[in-house]
């Protein structure tokens, strides 16, 4: 056997290649026949060339540039695809353009992921850039405050020329920046005003899911940081004591709680979204009722909070679940990225990342799943929102600029240790 | 196409993406355990990933004896706990003690916790916001602990004063200059090219000197051998030392006759009795005399011991084989 045909044979065997193509596949068929379904669909049939375009230029081509982690990449471009198909096939049920237009804000999440991708590996001094960071995230999440639109019973929207934003979930970002640096420099003041700062504004905006996602990160990063186990726990058992005053003290969460327990006392009014969630899901059954076919469309804000639904009711509950299958590798991988990270500012911002999304799963799933009260979060990569996908995208991008630098650090301490000073095989200096 | 073919197709479909989901799902999972393996499989190739360097106990006690070598990664606390990042359990030193980061130019920084009191080559620091940069071979003292920093390769010229560093020449009249062409900037490795780039050219210059008085042959000499001989010496043979051993005339050579009487010198002159393995006694045993003693054995030596062993050798062997 040739060099060359040898060659050729590995790369067919790379794991890399044998499961992009296999999603390039699955999206490719799917678009392919949501597009036949009545009329012919050009828009269809676009998707189903573009969308595999995007996943390939995603995690095959952008690595070509840095080392990246490509079992990540393919996993949210995987679930980002999957967005934008299941948007679109409820799309030609209901007439509305979310699933076209959750794939320009896919484009512009992977531009978002390459921006904090090269943050991440190039900024050697964060010093300067956390400060800035920091005031602009404060001053971005105070604005609904004075600007805001109510949506969905939180103000933390603003219009800005016609298009609607949510900068919570821009801030992500800049939180876990600034809470990682801070930590990473052992200054708790600086970290606390400016944890505490973000969820006194967006427990002022009534976004009590973000809230919690902020809480429980920022408490969960601590522990990561300093091991201290009693004041974590004191923490964790402040926001429980909070969730208690929260519920005694305003109707709204006490008529959330109500509604959890049992959808069905209020079927026809605050407890039909939960309802028509899971009769979408029974519905389904194991293997679904098909793309493009069913009601999904019936369920109140289908196409953000019970996108898991909608997803459970076309392909079946086997699907479902192997979605949390794939939510649970990523997490494991962010786990692992963090692991092994040399700086504790990587480290913890990889922890913080994984932390967050796992939550933000975890939140929505569960509501859907009724394991837990149902919160106004977005399924990350997969709900309807350009901010929400291009915040998850740029927390990937932190996650990928992490595991970027990792390889490097492997390769330099590689050189090092075999005494290789050949120019060419010396590696990227390591970043600080 | 119509709604009942569609859903005729779209139900078909079902199974082909769950099929293709099963198989994401599994390649996913499979590259992702693939990978730790193959992760950790290479870190064991490289048992100093991830740390600079290590503390050297100098002064310790029975728990860390002197000369234990401690592991450090970029950044960490050191203490007396198990859970730190480098475990001290001695005396003196608090449950987590001092702050520690790795910096490429300024070597490894080292903050002592809030309260806590630490000597750093030989400067005292107390308290948060205290702290000094060590560099390789610079001395630390926690508590009743005296350690030594020592780098690991890549690392240890950070943190290095300038008056200790070798000259940075980075000119293009540089004799270094092509040897750094190119080189990664972080200091360290930087430092590393530079003393290699240095030793090189010692090693050139050194060659050079040593092949001085015997320059190439060219046409100088003409047809004259090479290196030019000279006239006042004799001719010298160089004999290797093993054949200087032997004469031409040895005698070894040519052995006399065996029945002439000189060939008994050149018999080999046993003085000390042969020895036989056991095994050879089976044909002629030892016989007793007449006290009924044996005679003493020639390879067991005389002591009681051994001549008890050989009695009962004979005794139930009959000196002979075992049976």
């Amino acid at each position: 056997m040739s060099r060359s045909s040898r060659y050729r044979r590995s790369l067919r065997k790379s794991p890399d290649r044998k499961l992009v193509s296999v999603i390039m596949l699955f999206f490719f068929s799917a678009f392919l026949l949501i597009a036949l379904k009545g009329e012919l669909h050009w828009q269809g049939f676009v998707l189903a060339a573009v969308v595999p375009a995007l996943i390939y230029i995603a995690t095959m081509w952008l690595p070509h540039f840095f080392p990246a982690d490509k079992l990540l990449l393919s996993i949210a471009n995987f679930l980002c695809a999957l967005g934008v198909l299941v948007l679109y096939s409820t799309d030609l049920i209901k007439g509305t353009n979310y699933g076209m237009q959750q794939a320009v804000y896919y484009g512009v999440g992977i531009l978002a992921m390459l921006v904090c991708i090269l943050l991440v590996r190039y900024i050697r001094y964060w010093r300067v850039f956390i400060y800035i960071i920091a005031v602009c995230a404060a001053g971005l999440i105070a604005l609904p405050l004075a600007f805001g639109t109510e949506i969905y019973g939180a103000t933390n929207w603003i219009v800005v020329g016609g298009i609607s934003m949510q900068p919570s979930e821009v801030v992500k970002i800049a939180f876990l920046l600034v809470l990682c640096y801070f930590m990473s420099q052992r200054r708790f003041w600086p970290w606390l005003v400016f944890a505490v700062l973000c969820m006194g504004v967006l427990m002022l905006q009534a976004d009590l899911g973000t809230a919690l996602i902020y809480y429980i990160t920022a408490v969960m990063l601590y522990y990561a940081s300093t091991g201290n186990l009693w004041v974590t726990g004191v923490g964790l058992l402040g926001g429980a004591g909070s969730a208690v005053f929260g519920y005694y003290k305003f109707a709204h969460v006490k008529r959330r709680i109500a509604i959890w327990r049992n959808p069905w006392l209020d079927y026809e009014d605050s407890g039909f979204q939960i309802a028509q969630m899971l009769m979408a899901i029974a519905s389904g059954g194991l293997f679904g009722l098909g793309l493009g076919l069913g009601t999904p469309t019936v369920i109140p804000v289908y196409h953000i909070d019970a996108i898991f639904a909608v997803i459970c009711e076309q392909f079946g509950i086997i699907f479902g679940a192997l979605i949390l299958i794939m939510y649970a590798i990523l997490i494991l991988r962010g786990a692992f990225i963090a692991h092994n990270a040399r700086r504790s500012f990587h480290g913890l911002l990889a922890m913080g990342v994984t932390i967050m999304l796992g939550l933000q799963t975890f939140v929505i799933i569960g509501g859907v799943l009724k394991l837990i009260p149902l919160t106004g979060v977005t399924m990350p990569f997969v709900s309807y929102g350009g901010t929400s996908l291009v915040s998850c995208m740029g927390l990937i991008g932190l996650l990928q600029g992490v595991a970027s630098v990792n390889q490097d650090d492997l390769k330099y301490d590689y050189e090092v240790s075999h005494n290789l000073h050949d120019e060419d095989s010396l590696p990227l200096a390591p970043l600080d | 196409m119509p709604d009942e073919v569609y859903e005729v197709i779209a139900l078909a479909a079902r199974y082909w993406f769950l099929f293709l989901m099963i198989l994401i799902a599994w390649r996913s999972y499979r590259w992702y355990t693939r990978d730790r393996k193959k992760y950790k499989k290479r870190l064991k190739l490289l048992p100093d990933a991830g740390y600079i360097g290590e503390l050297v106990v100098t002064q310790g006690d029975d728990t860390v004896k002197k000369g234990t070598c401690l592991l450090v990664n970029r950044e960490g606390v050191l203490g007396y706990l198990r859970n730190n990042d480098v475990c001290l359990p001695i005396d003196g030193i608090a449950n987590r003690h001092l702050w520690y980061s790795f910096d490429d130019t300024d070597g490894l920084r080292v903050e002592p916790l809030r309260g806590r009191m630490i000597v750093a080559d030989g400067e005292e620091l107390i308290g948060k916001h205290k702290h000094a940069f060590l560099a390789h071979g610079s001395t630390l003292q926690v508590g009743q602990a005296k350690l030594r920093l020592r780098m690991f390769s890549g690392f240890e010229y950070a943190g290095e004063t300038n008056a200790t560093r070798m000259p940075l020449d980075e000119t293009e009249e540089s004799p270094i200059a092509d040897a750094l062409d190119g080189r990664p900037h972080t200091d360290p490795v930087r430092r590393m090219h530079e003393i290699a780039a240095w030793q090189a050219l010692d090693e050139e210059d050194a060659e050079d000197e040593a092949t001085m008085d015997f320059p190439e042959k060219d046409d100088t000499y003409g047809d004259e051998a090479y290196p030019p001989e000279r006239e006042d010496e004799p001719d010298r043979q160089f004999y290797p030392p093993e054949m200087d051993d032997m004469d031409e005339e040895d005698e070894y050579d040519d052995l006399p006759p065996a029945d002439d009487p000189a060939y008994a010198s050149y018999e080999p002159q046993h003085t000390h009795p042969v020895f036989y393995p056991p095994v050879m006694d089976d044909e002629d045993p030892p016989q007793p005399d007449e006290n009924g003693e044996y005679p003493p054995s020639m390879y067991v030596g005389n002591d009681e011991a051994e001549q008890a062993k050989r009695v009962l050798w004979d005794k139930y062997l009959k000196g002979g084989k075992r049976k």
